[in-house]
């Protein structure tokens, strides 16, 4: 494989409220309203069009915002201008930006990044850059150390709901959440480093505390090259795992894009290609494509557009399940917004008549090395996906295109949009320089988070074995654990395997997900003469029923069930299955040890049960 | 603030100045960008280089003994694309479009972030191409470019005398685009100045900077221009957001308008009457009041006149009287009391010296007038009702019934500047000229 080059964006939200508001970072309330919005296009962006392609491309869609008093403010809903920054929310993005040695600036200066897909309110995203990297701005992998580019700090957009062709639907809860943006220099080298690296980065940004945890509260965007191909700005991968599947495919897709523009380059030259749409509306007229027959009646149209040399590379396949011809289609649906094409190198299909596709060939003027490209539709999406198309079939002559591309599931892209330039950034009037003096940093540095090395030997120091240690630092719950211990009259041990095995056990068998604050305030005063296996039950009644702690805690004395009852029923059990205890004498513990924690898990501690079973056991023996 | 001393030095030193790409080299940091220039009115401070990093952001650093190398590629800033001739269609109904200044005049310079007001025919046509079904722009021209505050009865005098001009060269409307803080006070002013008004006069504006996709400028010139050239209407009136949404407008009467918020796009509200009409973007017109002055066949005359020594005046707990008083030796001819409630003034504090009667009183006596209105907004003031009101009233203070006091000012300002004596000005006050008073307070018309 050719070189590869990859830069990751790591994006991960901050544990504050809103950037440039005060409105809460976490609420599940339910929307109360709606207001409709259209953003609109300016010449600026659209460089040099004439006024009648403007208003094609500023036929904007309509938004839909759900709003509610519990989550947004004026500010969200681009109806009152941004708040200053608070400091609290600039510290932590300055500590972090220390943390990895970069250097920051003297001067921040908030941008607007211009996005009018309706994902923000004001038709742009507001983002400052906090701090730049240098050689010494490093995260350390096992394949090599990686730059880091520069770190900035941004609001998080509106969630979608639902999106169409011509409507979109997003709620305000999420607009405006900090998010800090970590960009490395491209230093990749392979997919197992991409996914060190965003580990690591991730693991650095953890160990400051001031991070929210959770589904979506980390994303990253990766920018790939490879020798040969173009630079790809691949969005929103949420889960690091992928990371590595989308290099590799990603690194497949521009080898085969290269194989496939030589093939090409051999058979003809880009001369060769017009852009002179067939009207082949008159071909399907007695079809019996369901497919055409529905646009048909609707008044839609058939058009054609031959691709010279195309033959057979329509079918080729750049990615696991993803051919040549789905790029095309990915250009139909993004610049026609058609749900795809019809190519010849899968004809007959479609219910498609041999005849049909004769007279396609026929009226594109094909010949053997050629290919047809079909798009269904009304005569302005048509005519909007065939010029997509056309573009996207000359560029590849050229091999690979640079493109904003999105990941998919499967560790597949598909294509978003082309790559921005820098003129979608200009500055936000609306707030003053922010002045970042030499003292504030000297004040940050000096209580900068230990390094995990360091903090796994002082977790190891206060008792914990060195798995544990490594496992909490890596878990989003180091700083639970931190503010816990310090007051609590649990051991430590008792709070790390807490977090780090009941509470995944929970999430695993659908329990609820507890805040930072509910699990800290219950670790913190889980009363000694309780036995640990009730912590969860505290967190649920504390939690879900709304109660004191006082009274949480008086419930589970009520509920816990004492020593003599537990050996009433070790005896009961041991008397039940008196022959295999007789049978398999001390070891049948294991058996009814099981039975027992059927009935009192949770109600009981695990080692009294155990204690009073083997005694049961044991007396029964003798 | 713009570079400091020593900063401006170092870069004529370099022969370097904003626009030109430099690389700043400090320590271990390199930055390489294109100096901007500072604003003149900015809170940092001006040892900071800004710079535009090729990513899109700008960034600050000082240059505390780095280096400034210059570079090749710089960059013109401030230009603004010059945009090519667009033809119009001179079937549709024409119209004129003055810019008098404000958010919807004011152009951003993406680089620098700077304001600029500039207008142009093809500025309008490239930012809202829907412009050119709708209407033929016969003019559009640029007035001045003045913040809302910074207009007198000088600029309204203007606006007045262009708006009739053009109406007498056949223009089906006339759009006044105009900054929003005071663009009630200007609406009401072209109410009063321009006589026998034979078509629409619409003012509109923007609540959001036209530099984004959210900008509410687009959908008010579109509906502005629609309420101008459709509806069968003889009056000046404001075209604004409905609601916070996208959705219509309200054609508002311009003695009956007010700003109502300081931000949202829907700050524009009817006091003490229902919209005129609604108007859609696809151009849906709802007449929602049925009683306005249509369309007339002869344009319009200017009667301009206005006394600037002319005042608006707050009374509120502790307020000291004084203040009449010294309008009164300014030589004020005319105070627009904005009352407490229906209409009242302190006239019997415990503190005898806050009693604002002798004050009043003396400058009635002095031949100044003065009408009260309500710093209620909705409603109409009452002389009779309590005793406060009923001390004013006796002295001969002009209750503006259900008045604006913003109208009211606009009003006695404009009557005072005819040379009429005191006591025509009084009833002129109480004559509706312009719908801006009338008899019957409506239940429906109390809506926020």
């Amino acid at each position: 494989m050719s070189p590869l080059k990859v830069g990751l964006e790591f994006h991960q939200r901050l544990a504050f409220h809103k950037l440039f508001c005060s409105c809460p970072s976490t609420s599940p309330g339910e929307a109360s309203g709606k207001v409709l919005r259209r953003l609109r296009a300016s010449a600026s962006e659209l460089g040099e069009l004439d006024p009648a392609a403007l208003a094609e491309a500023s036929r904007s869609r309509l938004f839909t915002y759900h709003v509610d008093d519990s989550f947004n403010c004026l500010v969200e809903l681009d109806e009152e201008p941004p708040h200053l920054i608070d400091d609290e929310i600039l510290d932590a993005a300055l500590e972090m930006a220390l943390y990895f040695n970069m250097t920051v600036v003297d001067e921040a200066r908030v941008m607007r990044k211009t996005v009018i897909d309706g994902s923000n309110t004001s038709g742009f995203q507001r983002t400052l850059l906090v701090a730049l990297g240098s050689n010494d701005s490093i995260v350390e992998t096992s394949e090599g150390p990686v730059r880091l580019k520069s770190l900035c700090l941004e609001e998080e957009s509106a969630f979608i709901v639902e999106s169409g062709r011509e409507a979109a639907e997003y709620r305000l809860d999420r607009l405006g959440i900090p998010l800090v943006e970590i960009a490395t220099e491209p230093d990749i080298k392979s997919p197992s480093q991409a996914l060190e690296t965003a580990e690591e980065v991730g693991l650095a940004l953890r160990m400051t505390g001031k991070v929210m945890r959770g589904l979506g509260t980390i994303r990253q965007d990766l920018n790939i090259s490879v020798e040969g191909g173009a630079r790809q700005e691949i969005k929103g991968v949420q889960n690091l795992k992928l990371i590595p599947e989308i290099v590799e495919r990603e690194a497949l897709r521009q080898s085969n894009l290269l194989r496939l523009r030589d093939l090409l380059r051999a058979r003809c030259s880009p001369d060769s290609l017009t852009y002179d749409p067939v009207d082949l509306t008159g071909v399907f007229k007695e079809t019996r494509s369901k497919l055409i027959l529905k646009a048909l009646s609707k008044g839609e149209v058939v058009y054609g557009l031959k691709a010279p040399g195309f033959k057979g590379l329509l079918g080729m396949e750049l990615q696991p399940g993803r051919r040549f011809g789905t790029e095309l289609a990915d250009y139909a649906r993004v610049w026609g917004g058609l749900q795809g094409i019809i190519h010849t190198d899968e004809l007959p299909g479609y219910g498609i008549s041999e005849k049909e596709v004769l007279e396609t060939c026929r009226a594109l003027d094909l010949s053997d090395d050629d290919a047809g490209v079909i798009v269904v539709g009304e005569p302005a999406r048509v005519e909007a996906a065939l010029k997509a198309v056309y573009s996207r079939l000359l560029k590849a002559f050229d091999g690979v295109p640079s493109e904003t591309r999105r990941a998919l599931e499967d560790g597949n892209t598909d294509y978003l949009r082309p790559l921005p330039g820098s003129a979608r950034m200009y500055p936000e009037t609306d707030i003053p320089p922010i002045p970042v003096s030499r003292e504030r940093l000297e004040k940050i540095r000096m209580i900068l988070p230990k390094k995990p090395r360091e903090k796994i030997r002082e977790l190891e120091a206060i008792g914990l074995n060195s798995h544990m240690a490594q496992q909490l630092v890596r878990s989003h719950y180091l700083f639970v654990f931190e503010k816990s211990i310090r007051a609590s009259g649990l051991p430590p041990v008792a709070i790390a395997s807490f977090l780090l095995n009941t509470l995944p056990y929970v999430r695993r068998e659908g329990g609820r997900e507890f805040s930072d604050e509910e699990l800290i305030t219950v670790l913190r005063t889980f009363p000694s003469d309780l036995p640990r296996e009730m912590i969860q039950e505290a967190l649920t009644l504390f939690a879900d029923k709304n109660m004191s702690l006082g009274e949480v805690y008086e419930e589970l004395r009520r509920r816990r069930v004492g020593e003599e009852d537990l050996r009433a029923e070790a005896k009961r059990l041991v008397e039940e299955n008196i022959s295999y205890v007789k049978e398999k004498g001390v070891d049948s513990v294991k058996l009814l040890m099981g039975r027992m924690m059927e009935k009192f898990r949770g109600v009981a501690e695990g080692s009294t049960i155990y204690r009073i079973l083997m005694e049961e056991v044991k007396r029964r023996l003798e | 603030m713009p570079y400091s001393e020593d900063v401006e030095k170092i870069l004529s030193e370099k022969g370097v100045k904003p626009g030109d790409r430099i690389m700043l080299k400090r320590d271990k940091l390199i930055v390489e960008g294109i100096l901007l220039p500072r604003e003149e009115v900015d809170f940092g401070d001006g040892s900071v280089l800004v710079i535009k990093l090729d990513n899109g952001y700008n960034v600050g650093f000082r240059l505390d003994g780095g280096e400034i190398v210059k570079l090749e590629g710089s960059v013109e800033l401030g230009r603004f694309k010059a945009l090519e001739k667009v033809e119009q269609d001179k079937a549709l109904p024409p119209v004129s479009i003055f810019s008098t200044g404000g958010t919807i005049s004011a152009r951003i310079d993406y680089y620098t972030g700077g304001v600029s007001m500039l207008f142009t025919p093809e500025e309008v046509f490239y930012n809202v191409p829907e412009v050119l079904k709708i209407a033929y722009l016969r003019r559009v021209e640029r007035l001045f470019s003045l913040a809302s505050e910074d207009m007198t009865y000088r600029e309204w005098s203007t606006i007045a005398r262009r708006a009739a001009e053009s109406l007498a060269e056949g223009d089906a409307g006339v759009l006044i685009l105009h900054g929003t803080d005071t663009m009630h006070y200007t609406s009401a002013a072209l109410s009063f100045m321009l006589r026998g008004l034979n078509a629409p006069v619409v003012l509109i504006g923007s609540q959001r900077s036209s530099d984004r996709g959210s900008r509410d400028s687009d959908m008010n010139i579109i509906c502005g221009l629609h309420a101008a050239t459709r509806m069968n209407l003889g009056e000046v009136v404001v075209c604004m957001h409905a609601e916070s949404g996208d959705t219509f407008n309200n054609v508002i009467r311009g003695t009956r308008v007010r700003k109502m918020h300081s931000t949202r796009r829907d700050a524009f509200k009817p006091v003490n009457s229902p919209p005129l009409a609604r108007v859609w973007p696809d151009g849906r017109v709802e007449i929602i009041e049925k009683e306005f002055r249509p369309r007339g066949t002869e344009p319009p005359t200017v009667d301009d006149a206005f006394e600037p020594k002319t005042a608006l005046v707050k009374a509120y707990p502790g307020s000291d009287p004084e203040i009449i008083d010294f309008l009164v030796d300014k030589g004020y001819r005319g105070i627009v009391i904005e009352g407490t409630g229906m209409g009242h003034v302190p006239t019997e504090p415990l503190d005898g010296r806050l009693s604002w009667v002798g004050s009043v009183r003396r400058g009635l006596e002095e031949s100044v007038v003065i009408a009260m209105a309500s710093q209620c907004v909705f409603g109409r003031v009452d002389p009779y009702v309590y005793r406060n009101a009923r001390i004013m009233a006796k002295l001969g203070v002009v209750y503006c019934e259900d008045m604006l006091s913003e109208v009211a000012y606009v009003k006695l300002g404009w009557l005072l500047g005819h040379g009429f004596d005191n006591e025509t000005v009084k009833k002129l006050m109480l004559h509706n000229f312009a719908g801006e008073i009338s008899k019957r307070s409506l239940f429906s018309t109390y809506r926020l």
